[in-house]
């Protein structure tokens, strides 16, 4: 193939490959998963929950950010959610979170990308 | 107890002289698969020899794991920029000078964090805040330097640009698991190896040489390295990779010199994510989170523990390295460049759904296409990193 052929069609691929990875990532989302499935197996996986919101809390953080620090339960088990991020929260909300699972302290968490209040 | 720490560095060195050969095999698998495993472990071992397991792995690796990135075109991430200097030794019959290098440069790296962890621990917690706040202006002026000292300033920015959009799609998606691993092989390794199969690349018979660099030359990449690592090394998102780009910024490296620079990183940054985990109480690295598991206070005089086996690890790493890449230089002799480039493209494509699942073959195709497009054009590689430094400056400003 000529160089001047390969270069054209690798821009063209690069760049509809670009577009849609960016329109995959954001539309697409696992299914949901139960809390008490998730084990140190799954760090750095991303997982979609449903639950209600135990506890939050707003944390101010040193770099004039702040951080809410969720825990949620879906009957199956509890976890611990952070969000960069900050949102109007009350105890006892329906929450879907999708977020990756990380480990802070030895303790499983989600850090959540998306947050979204169902009722 | 003397002989238990024996036992698990050389068994570390063992794990990470594989993971460091073979691509896509991460140190972090096999940590997982300790830590898993670890009630077991536990059960005739102490927290702290598992945690020397893991830092002599984690050493061994980050010697070992120039050589596939240097002589089959096969990096991970933290050796990526490794490959077109490597690559361009190799083919001058230098592969083995290649390996050599950086794995100088992974020694002095090992000396140098062990000399400086005083240090660090006395600044870290005063400088991590600090630090934090001005990472992304850290890495915007990095960028912006980098493309404004390009001669095709628009062509570097545009591929600076490709890659970082590729980086923030393939890292937020959510259905991808290590999105790394297709992003880089597709962005460094495929291109040259589909170009290298194109061109009917021949590999000339590799020669054992040593070239001596001086003393100047080295205390200047040694100082580069221990700037760009120490920048990197007490942040989150941020590692190896973005330490070679902000050293890469320093013009006047030569190519020899950079892959000593890219070895002494590599170490640095790896050990002063050990140093971090005492001195600010994060962990900074994958190998550092599991060594957080193990040691969930860890003391001072465990991390001296960690450091000494690490340098002593460093030592067998360094040897076994050099006697691995001269029997590589010995094997390129007798192969078809041609069609091992071939069957390691192949071995690439289907490890990457095995990794990543099927989505990463996307992941793949699209990147090697923009890496293609980048070689073509003529535009240095290092704008590619853009797919990670794109990405990391959004998460530092929002």
């Amino acid at each position: 193939m000529k160089t001047k052929n390969l270069l054209k069609l690798s821009l063209i691929t690069s760049i509809f490959g670009i577009f849609l990875i960016l329109f995959l990532a954001n539309n697409l989302e696992p299914g949901f998963s139960d809390i008490s499935s998730i084990t140190q197996k799954n760090l750095d996986d991303y997982v979609k929950i449903k639950g209600n919101l135990i506890d939050t809390q707003e944390i101010f953080l040193n770099n004039s950010k702040y951080m809410e620090l969720m825990k949620i339960s879906d009957g199956s088990g509890s976890i611990e959610v952070v969000f960069r991020n900050r949102m109007a929260l009350n105890a006892d909300q329906q929450v879907e979170i999708l977020g990756k699972i990380s480990d802070y302290k030895g303790a499983i968490q989600i850090e959540a990308s998306k947050v979204k209040i169902i009722c | 107890m003397i002989l238990e720490i024996i036992i698990a560095a050389l068994l570390g060195i063992i794990a990470g002289t594989i993971t460091g050969l073979i691509p896509g095999v991460h140190i972090n698998l096999v940590a997982t698969l300790l830590f898993i495993n670890s009630t077991f472990f536990l059960g005739f071992t102490n927290p702290l020899i598992l945690a020397i397991f893991i830092i002599s792995m984690t050493t061994a690796h980050t010697f070992i794991d120039f050589i596939p990135s240097i002589f089959l075109g096969a990096p991970n991430e933290d050796t990526v920029l490794s490959i077109l200097p490597g690559h361009r030794m190799l083919l001058e019959g230098k592969g083995y000078e290649a390996v050599r290098l950086t794995a100088i440069g992974g020694f002095f790296g090992l000396i140098l964090a062990c000399i400086l962890t005083p240090v660090f621990i006395l600044i870290a917690p005063i400088f991590y805040p600090l630090l934090e706040r001005i990472m992304a202006f850290v890495l915007i002026s990095l960028s912006l330097i980098l493309i404004f000292t390009e001669k095709r300033k628009f062509a570097a920015f545009f591929v600076f640009i490709l890659a970082g959009l590729l980086g923030i799609g393939a890292l937020n998606f959510s259905l991808l698991k290590q999105a790394l691993f297709p992003l880089f092989t597709g962005l460094f390794a495929t291109p040259l190896l589909i170009i290298s199969f194109m061109q009917n690349v021949k590999i000339p018979k590799q020669k054992i040489t040593k070239t001596k660099t001086s003393k100047k030359e080295i205390f200047k990449i040694l100082g580069i390295g221990i700037f760009s690592s120490s920048l990197v090394s007490f942040l989150p998102g941020v590692g190896s990779a973005q330490a070679a780009v902000i050293a890469s910024v320093f013009k006047k490296i030569k190519e020899k010199s950079f892959l000593v620079l890219l070895g002494a990183i590599n170490t640095l940054v790896v050990l002063l994510s050990f140093v971090a985990l005492y001195a600010i109480k994060k962990p900074r690295s994958g190998a550092a989170v599991f060594v957080g598991k193990f040691l969930p206070d860890i003391t001072l005089s465990n991390l001296w523990t960690l450091l000494i086996v690490s340098l002593i690890v460093g030592i067998f790493a360094f040897f076994i390295s050099l006697f691995l890449a001269k029997k590589f230089s010995q094997i390129m002799k007798k192969v078809n460049y041609k069609w091992l480039c071939f069957a390691i493209l192949i071995f690439l494509v289907i490890l990457t759904p095995i990794i990543s699942n099927w989505w990463g073959l996307l992941v793949l195709a699209t990147a090697t296409a923009l890496g293609i497009f980048c070689s073509l054009i003529g535009i240095k590689k290092i704008f590619l990193m853009g797919s990670l430094l794109l990405p990391v400056i959004i998460y530092y400003l929002v």
